[in-house]
């Protein structure tokens, strides 16, 4: 276990520095200038050739590239947006725990729906049209969910709030950044319930693909352990069809829909830009589509390291998952 | 500043905006917020609104963006200000004003009584202090007070200002948004810590506007209250509520169904015609030129070539299916608003270019703006067929015009934008656009008659004279063919009925005065 966290440990450190390393090389190559969209687009030339100075966007590649790794690495300094004026990394703070809690909401959403495939499928043939819509759902592209949910929950039935995180103008901002654990906390059982309803459609819009991708795959996964011989011989000792899965099939089915999940979340993450503009949702999705809007490259790339380093820690904790799912699965 | 829609998913805007129209044309579901409810009780003076972006910053020294500009305006002032619906310069914070003969001096004379949000009084001090802030290197709104040689507070309420040079275009300076606004004393002094207070007026605000910041949380909107110690007529509305809906979609249904009471900026010109019912429409002109920029360097390189183009860019033929009644033809290469040409434009006819050869063209236009653009470049791929040439289109970053120069060979032979300059003052579109090495001059077009022109203009104070030489050297760009004006676009604000005053300003894109409107 020990060895497994320092490899994936160094694998992570090694895998941002060649992340880092294209992205700015990225940035290089991309038909933008740092000290104009830092300046504006009507100052005159002279006001951006001092900023380029300024950002040391005059000197070597190299020179920059080395500033940046020892500002990132050493001082874990992400540098600072064109946009706020702020540090990248206060910025990416502050919006992170709306994208975390909406990916949190995501992943259990995608749970249930996932359980729902694949064991309503084994167990329930009459659930055999909810699968269908969800499978219809998750084909649709997600701009086109997320569309669709808005118009008819939202504008049409009135069923749930259109976007944002509150309806509310006084919700708390802490400590937790997770508006619904802290209006919990604030004693605002009202708020959380609005916030939860907030929480829905994006949610429901984010987890619907990985749930039905991950489901498939339980599903499959499941229709080969339900062949093996221990679940004939469980079968024949009088255990429920319900019994089997859960006691006998579920866990030892587990390793696919794991690694289906692994896969799934960079997925979301990609997803969070979508999603989160279109529901008003101020986390890392919407911060990095407003810094494409304004060329703030900086702070694209500080997403782009944050959300790289996210997935490898995710996948390391799928692994470690399918572990502790699957006595053979060796770390 | 250059328009840009922050979003660059355009298409998902597009679909839901004409999901909407399906569900709700006929006016089935509008239904009317009204200003007193029919049980008679007191008036809503609360107001909702809608950001299509973050507001980066409010810090007004530091903010050049447009989205934001009618929230930050609510908040500070500047000395003096253009007046409603017009380009005419009025004072704000100077009630009165002199220049020197040789127009090296400017002395204002402040308005008594004006205290800011914190209730101290403003003095020249103040506005000393402000615009010193404002020159300083680290704000990048710099170069509105370049030309500045000296400051004097002769009196707690003189301020003067001496010029390095004459600058006929510095009042104009003085009332752009993005022009000087005065700080108080709790911005500037009290928060100061080391780097003049940028940290601390990213999210706060220390002005003498109606109204006063009172909360700023990033990514999810702003609020603003009455400013109980404004110096002049006390807004309606006791508070205004700007949150953030980046997809204009959103919006859309958002004020269809009540969340909001007005869209500012960027509602479907298409769907204009066919509003449900309870919505009002509210158009004024802004100093936003829809423009063809000319590529003289790759497909078009003769004058007659161009010419041929112009031709096929006549904005008669089309610009009523781009934006219905809400554009007319551009009078000339400045907005209408801006100047009115001493004589009308001519375009070419087709029959006069017809044996000119002009290879196939490529039309860019900003992602950003893909909504309107994409559809006028689709149009004038129809009407450059017509003069027989032929054209595609590409959408493309917003990052790729200003970088335009480097490689002029492989950049479009046409890009279409919409942009607006910093002021009302001719020169400061002609120092944009027109002149060799201009801000967004984005081709690199040089017109060395032209320049001589501008630079002439630029130093003569008598307006009407420096209007003609503007006017002259634009003749000279136009008919070179290298900038191609096709529309005034009005900029359309789509509101629940009821409300009025808008307050809107050509010089102010895209925004409403918090402190006019009423219900």
């Amino acid at each position: 276990m020990k060895r497994f966290l320092l490899l994936r440990l160094a694998g992570l450190v090694g895998v941002l520095v060649v992340m880092t390393a294209v992205v700015f090389v990225l940035r290089q190559l991309l038909p933008a200038d740092p000290a104009r969209a830092a300046v504006g687009p009507n100052a005159p030339e002279s006001v951006v050739a001092a900023k380029r100075v300024e950002l040391g966007l005059d000197q070597p590649l190299y020179l920059q590239f080395g500033r940046y790794l020892d500002h990132l690495f050493l001082h874990g300094d992400l540098g600072q947006s064109s946009r706020t004026s702020r540090p990248v990394g206060g910025d990416i703070i502050g919006a992170l725990p709306a994208s975390l809690e909406l990916v949190v909401a995501a992943v259990l959403v995608a749970i249930v729906i996932g359980l729902v495939l694949a064991l309503g499928e084994l167990l329930l043939p009459w659930a055999k049209p909810i699968r269908w819509i969800l499978l219809a759902g998750a084909s649709a592209p997600i701009f086109l969910t997320g569309l669709l949910g808005l118009l008819l929950l939202w504008f049409k039935w009135h069923l749930l709030p259109g976007g944002g995180r509150s309806g509310l103008a006084d919700a708390p901002t802490g400590p937790t950044g997770f508006l619904t654990v802290d209006s919990l906390l604030a004693g605002r059982p009202l708020l959380a319930w609005d916030a939860v309803q907030h929480l829905a459609l994006p949610a429901l819009t984010l987890g619907l693909p990985m749930g039905v991708a991950v489901g498939r795959a339980l599903w499959s996964s499941l229709l080969g352990t339900m062949r093996q011989d221990y679940v004939r011989t469980a079968r024949s000792k009088g255990l429920t069809e319900g019994q089997v899965v859960r006691r006998h099939a579920l866990r030892n089915s587990a390793a696919a829909p794991l690694s289906m999940a692994g896969l799934q979340i960079g997925l979301i993450l990609a997803n969070l830009l979508i999603v989160e503009r279109i529901f008003a949702w101020p986390g890392i999705g919407l911060y990095t589509v407003q810094s494409l809007g304004t060329d703030d490259l900086t702070a694209v790339l500080g997403v782009a390291l944050v959300t790289g380093a996210a997935y490898i820690v995710i996948n390391a904790l799928v692994d470690l998952a399918q572990a502790v799912a699957d006595p053979r699965v060796s770390l | 500043m250059t328009k840009r829609l922050l979003g660059r998913s355009l298409l998902a805007a597009v679909l839901i905006t004409e999901l909407v129209a399906g569900c709700t044309a006929g006016g089935t579901s509008g239904t009317q917020t009204g200003t007193t409810n029919s049980t008679g009780a007191a008036p809503d003076t609360s107001l909702k609104t809608a950001l299509q972006t973050d507001i980066a910053t409010f810090d007004p020294d530091n903010n050049f963006e447009v989205a934001g500009l009618g929230a930050i305006l609510a908040v500070y002032q500047g000395l003096v200000a253009y007046g409603p619906g017009t380009t005419k310069i009025q004072g704000l914070l100077a009630k009165s004003w002199t220049v020197s003969p040789d127009g090296l001096t400017y002395t204002f004379t402040l308005r008594d009584g004006v205290k800011f949000g914190s209730g101290k009084s403003m003095t020249s001090a103040d506005v000393k202090a402000s615009f010193e802030r404002r020159m300083s290197s680290k704000f990048v709104l710099n170069y509105f007070l370049a030309g500045v040689a000296s400051m004097q507070t002769p009196a707690p309420n003189l301020f003067v200002v001496k010029l390095k040079s004459p600058e006929p275009g510095l009042l104009d300076s003085f009332c752009s948004p993005w022009g000087p606004k005065i700080v108080g004393p709790d911005g500037l002094g009290t928060h100061k810590a080391g780097d003049q207070s940028a940290a601390w007026l990213t999210d706060h605000a220390d002005g003498t506007g109606p109204f006063l910041l009172s909360s700023f949380v990033r990514g999810q909107g702003y609020k603003f209250d009455r400013n109980p110690n404004y110096w002049g007529e006390k807004p309606a509305m006791s508070s205004v509520s700007a949150k953030i809906v980046p997809d204009i979609g959103q919006q859309v249904l958002q004020v269809q169904n009540g969340d909001l009471d007005l869209v500012q900026h960027g509602y479907p010109f298409t769907q204009l015609a066919s509003l449900p019912a309870g919505l009002q429409v509210e158009a004024y002109d802004d100093l936003g030129l829809e423009m063809a920029f000319i590529n003289p360097t790759r497909n078009l390189k003769s004058a007659a070539q161009r010419t041929k183009v112009k031709a096929g860019l006549n904005p008669a033929g089309w610009i009523n299916d781009a934006f219905g009644k809400y554009a007319t033809p551009a009078k000339s290469l400045y907005p209408s608003a801006m100047l009115t040409p001493a004589k009308p434009y001519q375009w070419p006819t087709a029959s006069s270019v017809a044996d000119v050869a002009v290879p196939p063209l490529e039309i860019g236009y900003a992602a950003g703006e893909a909504g309107v653009q994409q559809r006028v470049a689709d149009l004038l791929i129809s009407q450059l067929g017509s003069v027989g040439i032929k054209a595609t289109a590409r959408s493309l970053s917003d990052a790729e015009p200003s970088n335009f120069a480097k490689n002029l060979n492989k950049a479009p032979d046409i890009f279409l934008a919409q942009n607006n300059p910093d002021s009302a003052d001719p020169g400061s579109q002609a120092g944009l656009f027109y002149t060799t090495g201009g801000g967004l001059n984005i081709f690199g077009y040089s017109n060395p008659a032209a320049d001589k022109l501008f630079a002439t203009a630029n130093a003569t104070v008598d307006i009407g004279k420096r209007n003609a030489l503007y006017d002259q050297g634009a003749q000279l760009i136009f008919d070179d063919g290298g900038f191609v004006p096709l529309a005034d676009v009005k900029d359309v604000i789509v509101h629940r009925g009821g409300l009025k005053n808008f307050g809107t300003k050509p010089g102010v894109p895209w925004n409403v005065d918090f402190g006019t409107i009423t219900r």
